[in-house]
């Protein structure tokens, strides 16, 4: 049986762990709230630039062609997104898991997060290893997505995926692999594309919108992602927290018996005593 | 034929604007353009520079905006920007 002392150490270092735990959810939960605001807001951007872009890709062109139409190659690229620290539950595990299942080979990687460079050890395509929070991931998609799609269109890759957690609500976090080039576009408009008059000429219109869409399409991921994170990160010191509530119970439980039966020696002993100098 | 558009303009901070107006001249590539009620189909870039609206009151509200597109269906006028402030 473990000594009192011991009993009583083991309650209080619980007991500071489980404050540094309750500070990171409540961090967290604030970070997680604003991140969401941002998704809220962000959302309607996109969508309004995705409507354009699928009434233009129905019409057949040829800069067009370059962002939509499958090539042949399997040069694929992964650019794999996952947090830069720990103590965030399966975050991280269940997407490199996705990712491993799919029993895909990628060419190439791109990592944004350290786990994710950690966990595949694999090098980076463009030898930099890119980080990222709720705070700048607007630079870091303008700076990271030029170069992807050059690459892309110099036809050294023929495929781009994004492995990312989606983002679903506070306690969902879907862990997906997409193909972000060429683009995958669903139907969105209802109107013939033919009538739609496109200023400066239909070619050019592409050459200067789509690659700013291909950089949204990055940014919306990562602020995806951040979400999920502060999400993710959330549910796992919630649940920390109360995991050391319950070890605290139990431990003090313990520490009051053994406090008892040390009473219990004690006081026999005295009884002992006395009946012994009778 | 209404005399006025309804127009919403996004940008990834929020919705900028969404009313409706008579108005909204900006920038393209091409150089400056307005959009009037009963617009046809429509699509075009938007450069970065001044946006002007003039609402149902007939008051021009000024905006200074990054990239973006702007497209025209059915008298609605969508603009999504990169950045946009209210002068």
């Amino acid at each position: 049986m473990p000594s009192l002392k011991e009993i009583r150490n083991k309650i209080s270092s619980v007991k500071s762990t489980k404050r540094i735990m309750q500070a990171m959810k409540m961090i967290a939960t604030v970070k997680y709230a604003k991140t969401q605001v941002m998704i809220s807001s962000f959302r309607p951007y996109y969508d309004a630039y995705r409507k354009i872009i699928s009434t233009v890709s129905k019409m057949s062109t040829k800069n067009g062609e370059k962002y939509l139409k499958q090539k042949e190659g399997s040069n694929d690229l992964l650019i794999l997104i996952s947090s830069d620290r720990g103590l965030c539950g399966s975050y991280n595990s269940n997407l490199f898991r996705k990712v491993e299942k799919s029993e895909k080979i990628y060419n190439a990687n791109i990592f944004i997060g350290k786990k994710g460079k950690d966990y595949f050890k694999h090098s980076s395509m463009l030898d930099e290893d890119f980080s990222f929070s709720e705070k700048n991931f607007k630079e870091v998609s303008k700076n990271l997505s030029p170069r992807i799609l050059e690459k892309y269109l110099n036809n050294e890759i023929d495929n781009v995926y994004v492995g990312y957690n989606k983002f679903i609500s506070a306690i969902t976090q879907e862990p997906t692999v997409m193909r972000a080039l060429p683009f995958q576009i669903d139907d969105l408009s209802d109107e013939s594309s033919a009538d739609v008059l496109i200023e400066p000429d239909v070619e050019s219109f592409i050459d200067i919108v789509f690659p700013q869409f291909f950089n949204l399409i990055i940014s919306s991921i990562l602020l995806d992602s951040i979400t999920s994170e502060h999400a993710a990160r959330t549910a796992a010191m919630d649940n920390a927290t109360r995991n050391a509530d319950d070890i605290i119970r139990e431990t003090t439980k313990l520490f009051n018996k053994t406090r008892q039966a040390s009473i219990t020696t004690e006081l026999m002993d005295i009884v002992n005593g006395a009946e012994a100098v009778k | 034929m209404s005399d006025s558009f309804e127009l919403k303009i996004y940008t990834p901070d929020g919705v900028l604007f969404s009313d409706s107006a008579k108005r909204i001249s900006a920038i393209n590539s091409l150089g400056q353009f307005g959009i009037l009620p009963g617009h046809t189909l429509f699509a075009s870039d938007i450069v970065s520079g001044d946006l002007e609206v003039i609402n149902n009151d007939g008051n021009t509200i000024s905006f200074e905006v990054g990239d973006g597109l702007i497209s025209v269906e059915n008298n609605n006028v969508t603009v999504a920007l990169e950045t946009g402030v209210k002068l």
